[in-house]
């Protein structure tokens, strides 16, 4: 193999790993041959889709793989000393003092039952001769050090009274206060809204400077390991398919499969109208099937004979970077196209201006107002997920609806759709009431809304065929038997999945053609309006983009109406025309796409623009960064209810007023509920510059 | 086609992933030779059951009767072998009885909950808070005994523990969304209840039942015991029993070989719930 960078001071060397896990139908080999080589203080990306073998080597350098795992050859240095054989026993004195990990659920890594202070004081108290006394301090100082505010406070806290990035700011607390020479981050923020998501990246970006700490950082998100890593390797298949700097990599992309990824990912633009998405074609190889030849020739565009023969080797290209690829040479040659237009998306005006769906003053309240027993003292603790929310929504038009996690978006779904019982106002259906759950709705208002779940193993029936799962809905709007199949297989064929899957269970499906089937099923019933809540966020990125293509098409093709809710910008400026940005319950700027995505702001808008991460180097970002988090909705914050968060108060007015709601610049569709004047909020600068 | 092919090969894959429980594999094997025993029962059985045999009262166990004769010369093991019958009947149709009223109270309380939830629910906590035996004594005593009264009385008794399982489990499997995709396109209770969710629940009723099953023998053969089930002079092991109580101190053998009967059944249908249960956690 060619002779990798060597680094003056590489703290880990990676070389020919092979892991393999033993399963009841054989070997599988999920790590093929990594080479890698960490330098001292720097931090190194691994990107890759599900089961390209990521968190395999992260726990592989842990010495922490499941009983079924084995490390089949190849070396692992950490400081020039092969930790590939050591014995768990031995790996146990390192953990924690040299080599820590993250991991991406931080609730699953804390003991419920401990205080925090306690649980990272006994990681010193385990590996130095720490007292308990200089241990706490030494705690309260690492987590101020994270930026926590309240250290004290935080110390003697138990994890369940701390938000999910507080816990996860906790776990990089427990991980770093040993000083460890390695850190490995295991999707880290993943779990996390992108506010939060935002601070704790810039805090990993920090932890660099201030502690020298070497990190591996392993993500799915691209716009991630492009914020955080000085370098980055790209997995497929159990191996390193690109490794360079991260500049160049997110920049230049060399390998068709980084360029893919790169391509497939839609991306906050300002501007209007893109192309198509471009989905990588094919999907994940199965480790247990794999390809001759290159690993990704299947999927390649610029797959060669030669290609499907042999494997291409781990090349040095340009000095610094590290491809395998035959066509490295001429595709760098080639001028790299970030998003090429493939195709206009849809029609530039759209729609016959019918209004298909109107909220008006909506509201749902979680339980009931009591009055106190003793003191007659009336108690209203009803939890306001969604507050006083009006819109409306033409045919063929797609609404957009964004924001933090518990702003209510779902249960806005779920109250439209009759799941939940509205508790005030109105929701109107072509013009007719539909304010009433679903038992109180005719057959014809439900055959014209359907929902698509955000969970693909959960929305179809485990134990029913798709061809019953499609069958049904069919039959239920009238339909003979014979008709009904007949119309199932359209469908599917509609989603690009033959009739051979019309007798298959859900448990043959994959992830991404689950989700298929449940976009065929919403469709079966020709409804009038699709509800979409967060149909991809638990795909990969090569898979997301495949499904929203399906959406924006079967659009295009019958006019459909959609809502679509997802707490990721990008996916949601691309696919809507409309947008509405939510906060604790209340829409807080509503209106067309391109004006959302340019000033004027809701400040609340540009703090979200801000903190999410671009995989684009040509694209300048204004940082912003929101203090806590999202009040509980059981209380919410008199006057504006963001002014516990507001980056932008401007004094008392905030806090006893109601701010008012004002149509922005010359679109009328345009609104802003903020007490600035529209003109002061003219007046910044766009967060996304190119 | 396919669907058919699909469910035969899933019946297999049962089989073998059932059979890495050696455990639950001699479960299967004495339970599956009792049910034989019970089919073939008269042509097994070197005796008629009932025929005495005058001269040979209270022998012990010999080749001509292996396992001894009672007071009336009748041959044990013939009425051993045959005494399979009313227990496995009894035993089996108490169960289902008891998964059929069970399942279904489970699966409306659990998909309706509210009120009707809480009002069935506690019913079903004080019907479990009576000693079971007692519960089918009380009722066997005012109804007279027979065994179709036991097979009710066991379904009656153990329904109510059936639809805890069945409801915690419909707890959790409504919801899941694709059960709101069926509220969503308008389907009704009954039809979420039966297609939608009752396929899904089957694992853990599946497991209940085969406990329930090991209860059950021994609680027909408890009330036989009694005098409450099966009357004389069919044979019963509970009622076997019965009859050997007096004869203990010089005719052991009346006593011990239905009772071993007894536990190898019991025994066998508790390896067997075990193996079943490891397969419904995965651990097979």
């Amino acid at each position: 193999m060619n002779e990798l960078r060597t680094a003056g001071d590489a703290i880990l060397e990676i070389k020919d790993l092979v892991v393999s896990y033993t399963t009841l139908s054989g070997k599988i080999t999920a790590v093929r041959g990594v080479n890698l080589s960490v330098e001292r203080g720097t931090t190194q990306g691994i990107v890759g889709e599900s089961g390209c073998g990521k968190s395999t080597l992260a726990f592989a350098i842990m010495g922490y793989l499941d009983r079924n795992g084995q490390i089949e050859s190849g070396e692992i240095l950490l400081d020039g000393e092969n930790i590939s054989d050591k014995p768990r026993k031995w790996m146990k004195k390192i953990w924690g003092k040299e080599l820590n990990i993250v991991y991406q659920d931080p609730s699953a890594a804390l003991n419920p039952s401990i205080k925090i202070g306690r649980q990272i004081g006994e990681v010193l108290e385990t590996h130095g001769d720490s007292s308990e006394k200089e241990a706490r301090d030494e705690t309260v100082e690492m987590l101020r050090e994270l930026q926590i505010s309240d250290p004290e406070i935080v110390a003697d806290s138990y994890p369940h009274q701390l938000s999910g990035g507080m816990r996860q700011r906790v776990c990089l607390a427990m991980a770093l206060i040993s000083r460890p020479k390695l850190m490995i981050m295991d999707e880290p923020t993943t779990n996390l809204d992108v506010t939060v998501e935002a601070k704790i990246l810039d805090i990993i970006k920090d932890l660099k400077t201030e502690f020298n700490t070497t990190i591996i950082y392993i993500t799915h998100d691209l716009g991630v390991v492009y914020e955080v890593s000085d370098r980055s390797g790209v997995m497929y298949a159990g191996q390193f398919v690109e490794e360079g700097p991260t500049e160049d990599l997110i920049g230049s992309p060399i390998h068709p499969y980084t360029r893919g990824l790169l391509r497939t990912v839609p991306e906050v633009s300002t501007e209007t109208r893109k192309g198509k998405l471009q989905p990588i074609s094919g999907s994940v190889v199965e480790l247990d099937s794999l390809p001759q030849g290159c690993k990704f020739n299947p999927r390649c565009p610029y797959r060669q004979e030669g290609c499907t023969e042999s494997e291409p080797e781990f090349q040095v290209l340009d000095g610094d970077r590290h491809v395998r690829c035959f066509e490295a040479e001429e595709i760098i040659k080639e001028d790299y196209e970030r998003k090429p237009g493939g195709g206009e998306r849809m029609s530039e005006e759209k729609g016959g201006g019918k209004k298909i769906l109107g909220a008006e003053n909506a509201k749902k309240y979680f339980g009931e107002a009591k009055t106190r027993l003793l003191s007659r003292e009336k108690v209203d603790d009803r939890v306001r997920a969604v507050d006083d929310v009006s819109f409306n929504l033409d045919e063929g038009n797609t609404l957009g609806v964004v924001g933090e996690s518990g702003c209510g978006k779902s249960t806005l779904a779920r109250t439209i759709i009759g799941l939940e019982e509205i508790t005030d106002g109105q929701i109107t259906l072509e013009d007719k009431d539909i304010s009433v759950p679903i038992e109180g709705r005719d057959q014809e208002v439900l055959r014209q809304i359907r929902i698509v779940f955000q969970d693909p193993r959960a929305t179809l029936n485990p134990k029913r065929t798709i061809k019953q799962a499609m069958v049904r809905p069919i039959k239920l709007a009238g339909a003979s038997h014979n008709e009904a199949v007949n119309k199932a297989e359209e469908l599917l064929q509609a989603v690009d999945l033959g009739p051979s899957y019309l007798d298959r269970h859900p448990d043959q499906l994959s992830g991404g053609q689950k989700q298929r089937v449940a976009i065929a099923r919403a469709f079966a019933s020709q409804p009038e309006l699709i509800l979409c809540d967060e149909p991809t966020s638990s795909l990969d990125v090569s898979i997301q983009s495949s499904i929203i293509n399906l959406l924006l098409d079967l659009q295009d093709d019958l006019n459909t109406t959609f809502m679509y809710i997802s707490h990721n910008l990008a996916v949601v400026s691309y696919i809507s025309d409309y947008m509405a940005v939510m906060y604790l319950g209340r829409l807080v700027e509503v209106g067309p796409t391109e004006d959302i995505l340019n000033p004027p702001y809701h400040p609340y808008t540009e703090a979200l623009l801000s903190s999410i991460s671009v995989p684009n180097p040509e694209v300048e970002q204004k940082r912003i960064r929101l203090s806590g988090v999202v009040p509980s909705a059981r209380n919410v914050p008199s006057g504006c209810r963001f002014h516990t968060r507001c980056p932008r108060k401007i004094g008392e007015i905030c806090e006893t007023e109601e701010p008012p709601t004002r149509i922005a610049g010359d679109d009328a569709k345009h609104s802003i509920t903020c007490h600035i004047p529209v003109e002061e909020l003219s007046e910044v600068e766009p967060v996304l510059k190119k | 086609m396919e669907g058919f092919v699909r469910r035969i090969r899933g019946f297999f894959e049962i089989v073998r992933r059932l059979s890495h429980s050696p455990l639950g594999m001699i479960g299967l094997v004495i339970i599956l030779l009792w049910v034989l025993i019970a089919i073939l029962g008269p042509i097994v059985a070197p005796y008629s059951p009932t025929a005495y045999h005058p001269q040979d009262r209270f022998t012990g166990p010999s080749l001509k009767y292996p396992f001894g004769t009672d007071r009336f010369g009748r041959d044990m093991f013939s009425r051993v072998l045959m005494g399979s019958r009313s227990v496995l009947i009894l035993a089996s149709s108490a169960t289902a009885l008891s998964l059929f009223l069970g399942s279904s109270i489970g699966l409306i309380t659990g998909f309706l909950g509210g009120l009707v939830d809480e009002v069935v629910m506690r019913f079903m906590d004080i019907l479990m808070s009576f000693p079971a035996l007692l519960f089918a004594m009380l009722i066997l005593g005012i109804f007279g005994p027979s065994p179709f009264g036991v097979i009710v009385v066991i379904g009656l008794v153990y329904a109510p523990r059936i639809a805890r399982v069945a409801r915690s489990a419909v707890l959790e499997v409504k919801q899941r969304e694709f059960i709101e995709a069926a509220k969503v396109r308008g389907e009704s209770n009954l039809y979420i209840m039966f297609v939608e969710l009752l396929p899904n629940i089957w694992g853990p009723l599946g497991v209940e039942a085969s406990v329930r099953f090991g209860y059950a023998i021994f609680l027909s053969a408890s009330l036989g015991f009694l005098g409450l089930g099966v009357q004389p002079p069919t044979p019963d092991w509970g009622l076997l029993m019965k009859e050997a109580q007096q004869y203990i101190s010089w005719a052991p053998w009346m006593a011990v070989f239905p009772a071993l009967a007894i536990a190898s059944l019991v025994v066998a249908v508790n390896f067997l719930a075990d193996a079943i249960r490891k397969y419904e956690a995965g651990e097979l």
